[in-house]
Protein backbone atom coordinates (compact mmCIF):
# COMPACT_ATOMS: atom_id res chain seq x y z
CA UNK A 1 0.00 0.00 0.00
CA UNK A 2 1.39 3.37 -1.03
CA UNK A 3 1.61 6.30 1.35
CA UNK A 4 -0.70 8.21 -1.00
CA UNK A 5 -3.35 5.50 -0.60
CA UNK A 6 -3.17 5.83 3.17
CA UNK A 7 -3.28 9.62 2.92
CA UNK A 8 -6.29 9.42 0.61
CA UNK A 9 -8.10 7.07 3.00
CA UNK A 10 -7.45 9.32 6.02
CA UNK A 11 -8.39 12.53 4.17
CA UNK A 12 -11.50 10.99 2.60
CA UNK A 13 -12.66 9.75 6.01
CA UNK A 14 -12.00 13.18 7.49
CA UNK A 15 -13.94 14.90 4.68
CA UNK A 16 -16.89 12.52 5.04
CA UNK A 17 -16.78 12.79 8.83
CA UNK A 18 -16.86 16.58 8.57
CA UNK A 19 -19.82 16.40 6.19
CA UNK A 20 -21.66 14.08 8.59
CA UNK A 21 -20.83 16.46 11.43
CA UNK A 22 -22.32 19.41 9.52
CA UNK A 23 -25.53 17.48 8.90
CA UNK A 24 -25.90 15.90 12.33
CA UNK A 25 -24.71 18.55 14.76
CA UNK A 26 -27.45 20.46 16.54
CA UNK A 27 -25.35 23.52 17.25
CA UNK A 28 -24.75 25.87 14.30
CA UNK A 29 -21.33 26.80 15.70
CA UNK A 30 -20.33 23.13 15.83
CA UNK A 31 -21.60 22.72 12.25
CA UNK A 32 -19.31 25.56 11.11
CA UNK A 33 -16.36 23.90 12.84
CA UNK A 34 -17.17 20.55 11.18
CA UNK A 35 -17.41 22.36 7.85
CA UNK A 36 -13.97 23.85 8.49
CA UNK A 37 -12.57 20.39 9.21
CA UNK A 38 -14.10 19.01 6.01
CA UNK A 39 -12.67 21.92 3.96
CA UNK A 40 -9.17 21.34 5.31
CA UNK A 41 -9.44 17.62 4.53
CA UNK A 42 -10.50 18.42 0.95
CA UNK A 43 -7.53 20.83 0.71
CA UNK A 44 -5.33 17.85 1.62
CA UNK A 45 -6.94 15.90 -1.22
CA UNK A 46 -6.07 18.77 -3.59
CA UNK A 47 -2.44 18.42 -2.53
CA UNK A 48 -2.64 14.71 -3.42
CA UNK A 49 -3.98 15.78 -6.83
CA UNK A 50 -1.00 18.13 -7.34
CA UNK A 51 -3.16 21.26 -7.01
CA UNK A 52 -1.23 22.96 -4.22
CA UNK A 53 -2.31 26.48 -5.21
CA UNK A 54 -5.97 25.51 -5.02
CA UNK A 55 -5.39 23.80 -1.67
CA UNK A 56 -3.95 27.04 -0.33
CA UNK A 57 -6.91 29.00 -1.75
CA UNK A 58 -9.37 26.58 -0.13
CA UNK A 59 -7.70 26.89 3.27
CA UNK A 60 -7.63 30.69 3.05
CA UNK A 61 -11.09 31.21 1.51
CA UNK A 62 -13.21 28.35 2.87
CA UNK A 63 -11.28 27.62 6.03
CA UNK A 64 -10.50 31.21 6.93
CA UNK A 65 -12.80 33.79 5.36
CA UNK A 66 -15.99 31.75 4.93
CA UNK A 67 -15.88 30.12 8.38
CA UNK A 68 -15.13 33.46 10.01
CA UNK A 69 -18.01 35.12 8.12
CA UNK A 70 -20.39 32.35 9.23
CA UNK A 71 -19.26 32.56 12.87
CA UNK A 72 -19.60 36.37 12.89
CA UNK A 73 -23.08 36.06 11.36
CA UNK A 74 -24.09 33.60 14.07
CA UNK A 75 -22.75 35.96 16.71
CA UNK A 76 -24.55 38.97 15.20
CA UNK A 77 -27.89 37.32 14.47
CA UNK A 78 -28.23 35.18 17.62
CA UNK A 79 -30.70 36.78 19.98
CA UNK A 80 -29.90 37.14 23.62
CA UNK A 81 -31.12 34.15 25.60
CA UNK A 82 -32.00 32.14 22.49
CA UNK A 83 -30.06 28.87 22.14
CA UNK A 84 -27.89 28.64 19.05
CA UNK A 85 -28.62 24.92 18.80
CA UNK A 86 -31.82 23.72 17.20
CA UNK A 87 -33.66 20.42 17.23
CA UNK A 88 -32.30 17.93 14.72
CA UNK A 89 -34.09 18.24 11.40
CA UNK A 90 -34.64 15.39 9.00
CA UNK A 91 -36.61 14.68 5.92
CA UNK A 92 -37.31 11.27 4.44
CA UNK A 93 -37.80 12.72 0.96
CA UNK A 94 -34.48 14.56 1.13
CA UNK A 95 -32.75 11.38 2.32
CA UNK A 96 -34.28 9.36 -0.52
CA UNK A 97 -33.23 12.04 -3.03
CA UNK A 98 -29.65 12.14 -1.72
CA UNK A 99 -29.28 8.34 -1.57
CA UNK A 100 -30.74 7.96 -5.08
CA UNK A 101 -28.36 10.61 -6.41
CA UNK A 102 -25.34 9.00 -4.73
CA UNK A 103 -26.32 5.52 -5.93
CA UNK A 104 -26.78 6.74 -9.51
CA UNK A 105 -23.46 8.55 -9.54
CA UNK A 106 -21.55 5.68 -7.92
CA UNK A 107 -23.04 3.20 -10.42
CA UNK A 108 -22.01 5.47 -13.31
CA UNK A 109 -18.50 5.92 -11.89
CA UNK A 110 -18.08 2.17 -11.33
CA UNK A 111 -19.15 1.43 -14.91
CA UNK A 112 -17.14 4.20 -16.56
CA UNK A 113 -13.87 3.61 -18.36
CA UNK A 114 -11.80 6.44 -16.95
CA UNK A 115 -8.69 6.81 -19.08
CA UNK A 116 -5.88 8.48 -17.19
CA UNK A 117 -2.89 10.45 -18.43
CA UNK A 118 -0.64 10.25 -15.40
CA UNK A 119 2.63 10.61 -17.23
CA UNK A 120 2.19 14.28 -18.10
CA UNK A 121 3.80 16.79 -15.78
CA UNK A 122 1.49 19.04 -13.79
CA UNK A 123 2.07 22.79 -14.41
CA UNK A 124 3.94 24.78 -11.77
CA UNK A 125 2.46 27.75 -9.96
CA UNK A 126 4.64 30.11 -12.04
CA UNK A 127 3.17 28.61 -15.22
CA UNK A 128 -0.33 29.17 -13.88
CA UNK A 129 0.39 32.81 -13.14
CA UNK A 130 1.86 33.34 -16.60
CA UNK A 131 -1.14 31.65 -18.22
CA UNK A 132 -3.50 33.87 -16.26
CA UNK A 133 -1.93 37.03 -17.67
CA UNK A 134 -1.02 35.69 -21.12
CA UNK A 135 -4.33 34.14 -22.18
CA UNK A 136 -6.82 36.89 -23.11
CA UNK A 137 -9.82 34.73 -22.23
CA UNK A 138 -8.49 33.95 -18.75
CA UNK A 139 -7.56 37.58 -18.20
CA UNK A 140 -11.08 38.67 -19.21
CA UNK A 141 -12.59 36.04 -16.93
CA UNK A 142 -10.50 37.17 -13.95
CA UNK A 143 -11.42 40.80 -14.67
CA UNK A 144 -15.11 39.93 -14.79
CA UNK A 145 -14.75 38.00 -11.56
CA UNK A 146 -13.06 40.95 -9.86
CA UNK A 147 -15.91 43.23 -10.97
CA UNK A 148 -18.42 40.70 -9.66
CA UNK A 149 -16.59 40.57 -6.32
CA UNK A 150 -16.82 44.37 -6.04
CA UNK A 151 -20.54 44.38 -6.88
CA UNK A 152 -21.24 41.59 -4.40
CA UNK A 153 -19.32 43.44 -1.71
CA UNK A 154 -21.42 46.58 -2.29
CA UNK A 155 -24.65 44.53 -2.39
CA UNK A 156 -23.62 42.67 0.76
CA UNK A 157 -23.03 45.90 2.68
CA UNK A 158 -26.36 47.30 1.42
CA UNK A 159 -28.34 44.17 2.30
CA UNK A 160 -26.73 43.67 5.69
CA UNK A 161 -27.75 47.22 6.59
CA UNK A 162 -31.37 46.25 6.00
CA UNK A 163 -31.65 47.02 2.29
CA UNK A 164 -33.00 50.54 2.81
CA UNK A 165 -29.71 52.40 3.04
CA UNK A 166 -30.20 53.38 6.67
CA UNK B 1 -0.15 7.55 -7.19
CA UNK B 2 -2.16 4.35 -7.14
CA UNK B 3 -5.50 5.89 -6.17
CA UNK B 4 -7.40 6.31 -9.43
CA UNK B 5 -9.89 8.98 -10.48
CA UNK B 6 -12.81 6.73 -9.57
CA UNK B 7 -12.06 7.02 -5.85
CA UNK B 8 -11.98 10.82 -5.97
CA UNK B 9 -15.13 10.99 -8.09
CA UNK B 10 -16.94 8.60 -5.73
CA UNK B 11 -15.93 10.71 -2.74
CA UNK B 12 -17.13 13.86 -4.54
CA UNK B 13 -20.45 12.17 -5.35
CA UNK B 14 -21.01 11.22 -1.70
CA UNK B 15 -20.06 14.73 -0.53
CA UNK B 16 -22.44 16.27 -3.08
CA UNK B 17 -25.25 13.93 -1.98
CA UNK B 18 -24.64 14.89 1.66
CA UNK B 19 -24.80 18.56 0.71
CA UNK B 20 -27.97 17.94 -1.30
CA UNK B 21 -29.59 16.30 1.72
CA UNK B 22 -28.63 19.23 3.93
CA UNK B 23 -29.81 21.85 1.43
CA UNK B 24 -33.23 20.16 1.11
CA UNK B 25 -33.79 18.96 4.68
CA UNK B 26 -32.38 21.76 6.85
CA UNK B 27 -34.42 24.86 7.55
CA UNK B 28 -31.91 27.27 9.03
CA UNK B 29 -30.43 29.62 6.39
CA UNK B 30 -26.88 29.17 7.67
CA UNK B 31 -27.25 25.37 7.65
CA UNK B 32 -28.48 25.57 4.05
CA UNK B 33 -25.52 27.81 3.17
CA UNK B 34 -23.10 25.30 4.68
CA UNK B 35 -24.73 22.49 2.71
CA UNK B 36 -24.40 24.50 -0.50
CA UNK B 37 -20.75 25.06 0.45
CA UNK B 38 -20.31 21.29 0.72
CA UNK B 39 -21.84 20.83 -2.75
CA UNK B 40 -19.48 23.47 -4.17
CA UNK B 41 -16.50 21.68 -2.60
CA UNK B 42 -17.62 18.42 -4.23
CA UNK B 43 -17.95 20.11 -7.64
CA UNK B 44 -14.47 21.58 -7.28
CA UNK B 45 -13.07 18.18 -6.31
CA UNK B 46 -14.56 16.76 -9.52
CA UNK B 47 -12.97 19.50 -11.65
CA UNK B 48 -9.55 19.02 -10.04
CA UNK B 49 -9.79 15.22 -10.44
CA UNK B 50 -10.59 15.45 -14.14
CA UNK B 51 -7.85 18.02 -14.64
CA UNK B 52 -5.29 15.86 -12.85
CA UNK B 53 -6.13 12.56 -14.48
CA UNK B 54 -7.43 13.48 -17.94
CA UNK B 55 -5.71 16.74 -18.97
CA UNK B 56 -2.86 17.31 -16.48
CA UNK B 57 -0.86 19.58 -18.80
CA UNK B 58 -3.75 22.01 -19.43
CA UNK B 59 -3.26 25.18 -17.42
CA UNK B 60 -6.81 26.43 -17.91
CA UNK B 61 -8.03 23.31 -16.11
CA UNK B 62 -5.98 24.30 -13.07
CA UNK B 63 -7.40 27.83 -13.07
CA UNK B 64 -11.05 26.88 -13.57
CA UNK B 65 -11.44 25.60 -9.97
CA UNK B 66 -10.05 28.92 -8.71
CA UNK B 67 -12.82 30.79 -10.55
CA UNK B 68 -15.39 28.26 -9.38
CA UNK B 69 -14.16 28.58 -5.79
CA UNK B 70 -14.39 32.38 -5.97
CA UNK B 71 -17.97 32.23 -7.27
CA UNK B 72 -18.86 29.81 -4.45
CA UNK B 73 -17.41 32.20 -1.89
CA UNK B 74 -19.39 35.02 -3.55
CA UNK B 75 -22.65 33.18 -3.04
CA UNK B 76 -21.72 32.47 0.56
CA UNK B 77 -20.95 36.17 1.11
CA UNK B 78 -24.28 37.18 -0.39
CA UNK B 79 -26.10 34.59 1.70
CA UNK B 80 -24.44 35.80 4.89
CA UNK B 81 -25.37 39.41 4.01
CA UNK B 82 -28.98 38.39 3.35
CA UNK B 83 -29.21 36.49 6.66
CA UNK B 84 -27.73 39.44 8.51
CA UNK B 85 -30.09 41.90 6.79
CA UNK B 86 -33.15 39.72 7.40
CA UNK B 87 -32.24 39.40 11.08
CA UNK B 88 -31.83 43.16 11.36
CA UNK B 89 -35.19 43.76 9.67
CA UNK B 90 -36.93 41.19 11.92
CA UNK B 91 -35.56 42.95 15.00
CA UNK B 92 -36.77 46.35 13.86
CA UNK B 93 -40.25 44.89 13.21
CA UNK B 94 -40.19 43.38 16.68
CA UNK B 95 -39.19 46.70 18.18
CA UNK B 96 -42.07 48.46 16.39
CA UNK B 97 -44.71 45.93 17.48
CA UNK B 98 -47.22 46.54 20.29
CA UNK B 99 -46.10 45.87 23.85
CA UNK B 100 -43.98 47.38 26.57
CA UNK B 101 -41.17 49.63 25.34
CA UNK B 102 -38.01 47.69 24.68
CA UNK B 103 -39.73 44.32 25.09
CA UNK B 104 -38.79 43.21 21.61
CA UNK B 105 -35.19 44.31 21.80
CA UNK B 106 -32.32 41.80 21.61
Amino acid sequence: MYASDLAFAVLALAALGGAAGVLLSRSTVHAVLWSLESSVAVAGLYVLLSAEFLALAVVILWGGAASLALLVTIAVTARHGEPVSRPREGSLRAAVLAVAFAALMLARIAGADLATAETAVAPRMRDLGEALFAEPALMAASGALSLMLLLVMIAGVWWSRGGDGR
Amino acid sequence: MSVGPGAFLALAAVLFAAGLYGAVARRGPLAVLMSLQMMAIAVNLNIVTFTRFVTPAEQAGKLLPVFSLTVAVLHLGLGVALVSGASRRARSVQRGSAGPAGAGER
